[in-house]
């Protein structure tokens, strides 16, 4: 008997011995590997774009672990990547195509009956209306080949520019900022720069709950190096402030004063790089040109001892935290939503490049002005294809006449039938969306996928009548609050069960493939969109309507980067097979085969774009051989980047007699978005089995609330019933909830406000005026609450 | 004598004897020392509920959960279930392979497979000690 | 050859103790212990049941194991050398003894 066979048979024996007497058994490694093979992807969830391998045995996702080789996490996961397969063979998944009969109840029907009465609706409505009769809302989590399909077949198909999708609701504003600033979309640098830099500057940004493996990689940094400073700046002191050095609190909406002040330090104290500031940028408001002196002059104003009155953060503090942001050597700042969810977050963004730009912090290692993601392909699926209604891919503007032109052109459809006029934003879309019967309503049909507005938009009860008077098309893998109001339920397959790209914060690209098969008749969204296309005489413009999602997918992508090849945020070396081999994926600019991909953009020798010779051609770009950082994508062709003065501006809605608290929202590690998924994990639910109202002891006080009574906050727009948790984490009039519950009674976006910024139109989900009451004592309300039944309706509607 | 099918059963038929009066031997024998109370292989004590780990095991064991938030899980907010589980798949010995999900590194090149990691990783501390 | 899983049942608090003793036993393989530190698992090799039986007794003598209780049995090859006709004298001892006993 050979040697493994004898160690089988005993480990075995042990094994059952172990468990008829109830010990727990720990599973030998070498000799239980159950796993048939080990799929490489990307995770599910957030935009820090972590490198995972799905565990496939007998044909069903088992394990994930993480990629060792991944260059975003090393092999690390957090505890929502780590579980996400569960999700998969959830009893809720949606499985077969619906229709809404008129008794309110879905019936199960065939795709083609499901996909001609959708196709049928959509030409009757655009016929009848108009060609912007009938939008696509899509997702910074759909796959990028999917997004790219459905932005295809609207723009060039439909000719409408009705395609929105909900990175609108997050990243727009980080968009405004880095094309104002830059030029172009995204970050100069990458991750790679925290294990360089000194200096880390945490701000509107809980990272420890929301890009876990980032923080993970800062805290590292951190013990190692206990002299990197790391300053955290936000309104409440959360988990990520725990390494903190320096905490700046300050106020919802007011640290434009704080940046302006920081800037101020800076030049006072002769801390700011005057050379760089001369050879790589100007000072501008947008119009016009102005010199140094008028920067240094506009931000004098904000003294620190001002500041602290306006903004409640200590003069002392930002005094330090400029001197160590500028004396650094390498500087690494991080944001997300805290400065992107606001009605100035265009400026908040221009501030905080202000900071890198004045100090020569940035195209340099350890140095950049990061804007993290939200979503995992909220970069490479919505905004490099351009899937927003006044974008084409390649991020260029449907107005730009050259681009339009030169799109049509690589799609082979006649010049003219791309429309120049953007279509309508998210907010705007919503707001114009109703039923045949209203007038007042343009777009009458909808097809959204992968997200889920009846839950994630703001301002709710504006928006809901709307979308349930509405022809609404829904594409997902469970009932949520938006399957409530459709008229047509597709079922979606997981991101396993189909493969694609995503591309996350630091533009880097990696391909999941196909593990397993969705379940039921559940498809891709790419066949569905192929589908769809044939229906209605597209077949041209979508010509992979492949059963094989994986072969429908590398067509649509070698589509889409073949009409981007030439533009700077060129993939063309990234062709499937390519993507498929690479361990870590690729970062764009990768202009070739052989080319790595790109860590830094705008520096000679590491840039690829400084020899492009397609891409200098095809948009005039001339960059003088000496030198060696350019902003390239600068509007004026001097290569230099803008240093903006921006007025400072408050919040949309600040607290009043009536309204006197700020309510603030986010998120907390375990639950994702609106928590359709998360909540039906086990482990998860558990840890955050509801909503809840985060309120100072000192405001508790005042309210005679103890911990788990039942609080009524209102604001202008609703209401929510929460229980009270009393934490010092913020500040005291500062309020918190975390937005993944979907009981009606926590759905805190009915409190939320919708007003958005004016360049970027992202709304300011970050800040509210709201009043509170306290209600009843502690109510057990650990529903571990989700939409189970397809028919349940949403209350109200 | 008797043919080899009749000592063949015979063998059989005593060795299953033999088994099964050394199982129930050995169970009372578990029971006395396992108290009345016999577990099911990897049973939470008494009823979760909704409730997170947290709430009771931060008064309920607290050395353990001090432990536990000053480590790098503690910081990086790996919380109790994610080793442990949930109510229907709890487990008091982390299996290797939940490990794995963070550590695919250190777990395909671990030089001790057969052990449990935290056999050195010590819990919750997870400091390394031989 | 015959594979047993075993339970080694332990005093109080001797763990550790008897894990070091059964260590100098090749034919002994420590696979766990129980939380309550008073069983360990074992699965022990023996080229027949007498000799089980002989390593078992001389296992017991250590004053700090109450017991050693086989849950599991794996004996194909016995099956195999009786069909071949290896074996011959095939002893039924201990069977009746047992039987008496669970009666």
């Amino acid at each position: 008997m050979n040697v493994t066979r004898r160690n089988f048979i005993k480990l075995s024996a042990a094994a059952a011995t172990a468990a008829s007497v109830g010990i727990n058994f720990p599973k030998n490694a070498k000799a239980r590997e159950v796993i048939d093979k080990w799929v490489k992807g990307a995770c599910r969830f957030c935009g820090t774009g972590c490198g995972v391998y799905v565990g496939v045995k007998n044909g069903k996702a088992v394990a994930i672990k993480g990629n060792p080789d991944a260059k975003t996490n090393f092999g690390f996961l957090c505890v929502k990547g780590f579980l996400a397969y569960k999700v998969m063979y959830h009893p809720d998944r949606l499985k077969y195509p619906m229709i809404r009969q008129n008794d309110g109840n879905f019936k199960r029907v065939s795709w083609d009956k499901a996909l001609d009465h959708v196709a049928d609706k959509f030409r009757y409505l655009q016929n009848k209306y108009s060609k912007d009769s009938v939008a696509y809302y899509g997702s910074g989590q759909c796959m990028t080949e999917e997004s790219y399909t459905f932005n295809k077949l609207w723009k060039g198909g439909f000719r409408s520019n009705m395609v929105e999708g909900n990175p609108r609701l997050c990243m727009a504003s980080a968009v405004g900022g880095y094309v104002t600033t830059f030029g172009s979309d995204e970050p100069v640098g990458s991750y790679a720069d925290i294990e360089k830099s000194k200096c880390i500057f945490l701000v509107g940004s809980n990272t420890s709950e929301c890009h876990p493996i980032i923080f993970r990689r800062v805290m590292r940094h951190k013990l190692n190096n206990p002299d990197v400073k790391i300053i955290v700046c936000e309104p409440r002191k959360t988990n990520t402030a725990k390494i903190a050095d320096l905490w700046l609190p300050v106020d919802p909406g007011t640290d434009l004063a704080v940046f302006h002040s920081m800037a101020r330090e800076i030049i006072k104290n002769n801390w700011h790089n005057e050379d760089f500031i001369k050879n790589n940028a100007r000072i501008t408001d947008g119009k016009n040109t102005y010199d140094f002196k008028k920067y240094a002059d506009f931000v004098d104003q904000f003294t620190p001892e001002k500041v602290e009155k306006l903004t409640r953060c200590p003069a002392e503090n930002i005094k330090k935290a400029a001197e160590w942001f500028a004396n650094s050597g390498a500087t690494y700042t991080m944001w997300t939503m805290g400065l992107n969810q606001r009605i100035r977050g265009v400026w908040a963004n221009n501030l905080m490049h202000n900071l890198h730009l004045i100090t020569g912090n940035i195209a340099k290692p350890g140095a950049d002005s990061f804007s993290l993601t939200g979503q995992p392909n909220a970069c490479g699926g919505v905004r490099e294809t351009g899937s927003l209604c006044h974008l084409l891919p390649g991020t260029k503007p449907v107005a730009n006449d050259m681009w339009r032109s030169y799109v049509e052109k690589a799609w082979e459809i006649p010049e003219g039938t791309i429309d120049a006029k953007p279509g309508f934003h998210t907010i705007k879309m919503f707001d114009n969306l109703g039923g045949e019967n209203n007038p007042d309503k343009p777009i009458k049909g909808m097809l959204t996928s992968t997200t889920n507005p009846a839950q994630s938009l703001p301002n709710l009860n504006k928006y809901l009548k709307g979308m349930e008077d509405a022809f609404l098309v829904v594409l997902d893998i469970f009932p949520t609050r938006t399957t409530q109001l459709a008229d047509v339920v597709l079922p979606a397959a997981f991101i396993y069960e189909k493969g694609g790209v995503y591309g996350c914060s630091e533009r880097r690209s990696q391909l999941t493939e196909k593990c397993v098969n969705p379940p039921g008749e559940a498809k891709p969204d790419i066949w569905i969109a192929a589908q769809l296309a044939k229906r209605m005489g597209l077949e041209k413009i979508i010509p992979w309507s492949d059963d094989d999602s994986m072969t429908a997918n590398e067509k649509a992508w070698t589509d889409y980067i073949t009409v981007t090849k030439d533009t700077e945020h060129t993939l063309w070396g990234a062709k499937y097979d390519r993507l498929k081999k690479e361990p870590a994926g690729l970062q764009w600019p990768c202009p070739s085969l052989d080319h790595p991909g790109t860590y830094k953009r705008y520096v000679r020798g590491m840039d690829p774009m400084f020899n492009h010779d397609g891409f200098k051609k095809l948009f005039n770009k001339e960059i003088p051989s000496d030198e060696k950082i350019y902003f390239y994508m600068d509007k004026k062709g001097e290569g230099k980047a803008n240093i903006f003065l921006r007025p400072y501006a408050g919040p949309a809605e600040t607290p009043s007699a009536e309204y006197p608290f700020y309510l603030t929202t986010g998120r907390v590690i375990e639950q994702w978005h609106t928590g359709t998924m998360t909540m039906r994990v086990p482990e998860i639910a558990r840890a955050h089995p509801n909503g809840y109202l985060e309120i100072h002891p000192d405001d508790a006080k005042k309210y005679n609330i103890t911990s788990g009574d039942m609080i009524k906050i209102t604001s202008k727009r609703g209401t929510n019933i929460l229980p009270a948790v009393i934490v010092e984490n913020s500040m005291p009039g500062i309020l918190f909830v975390p937005w993944f519950d979907q009981h009606i009674d926590r759905m805190i976006n009915f409190v939320c406000n919708d007003a958005v910024d004016k360049g970027s139109k992202q709304p300011e989900f970050k800040i509210a005026a709201v009043k509170i009451e306290r209600i009843s004592g502690p109510k057990n309300v650990a529903d571990r609450y989700v939409i189970e039944n397809i028919n349940s309706e949403f209350p109200g509607v | 004598m008797y043919s080899k099918d009749f000592y063949f059963s015979v063998l059989l038929f005593c060795a299953a004897l033999l088994i099964s009066a050394c199982a129930v031997n050995s169970q009372n024998f578990s029971e006395k020392n396992a108290d009345t109370k016999m577990k099911k292989a990897a049973e939470h004590p008494i009823e979760m509920g909704n409730k997170d780990c947290s709430e009771c095991h931060s008064e309920m064991t607290p050395d353990l959960y001090k432990e536990w938030e000053k480590s790098m899980h503690g910081l990086a907010m790996v919380k109790c279930q994610v080793c442990h589980g949930s109510q229907d798949n709890f487990v008091v010995a982390t299996p290797n392979e939940t490990c794995r999900g963070c550590h695919p590194g250190e777990y395909s090149h671990n030089p001790k497979p057969e052990k449990n990691c935290s056999s050195c990783h010590l819990e919750h501390s997870f400091v390394y000690h031989k | 050859m015959i594979f047993s899983g075993s339970l080694v049942t332990v005093k109080e608090n001797k763990l550790e103790n008897v894990k070091e003793f059964l260590k100098g036993y090749p034919q002994v393989e420590i696979y766990t212990s129980s939380e309550n530190k008073q069983n360990i698992v074992v699965a022990i090799e023996a080229e027949s049941d007498e000799k089980l039986e002989e390593l078992c007794k001389t296992l017991s003598s250590n004053e700090n194991i109450i017991n050693i209780a086989h849950h599991y049995f794996h004996f194909e090859e016995e099956v195999e050398e009786i069909e071949k006709g290896n074996k011959q004298n095939i002893s039924l001892k201990g069977f009746g003894k047992k039987k008496k006993k669970q009666l």
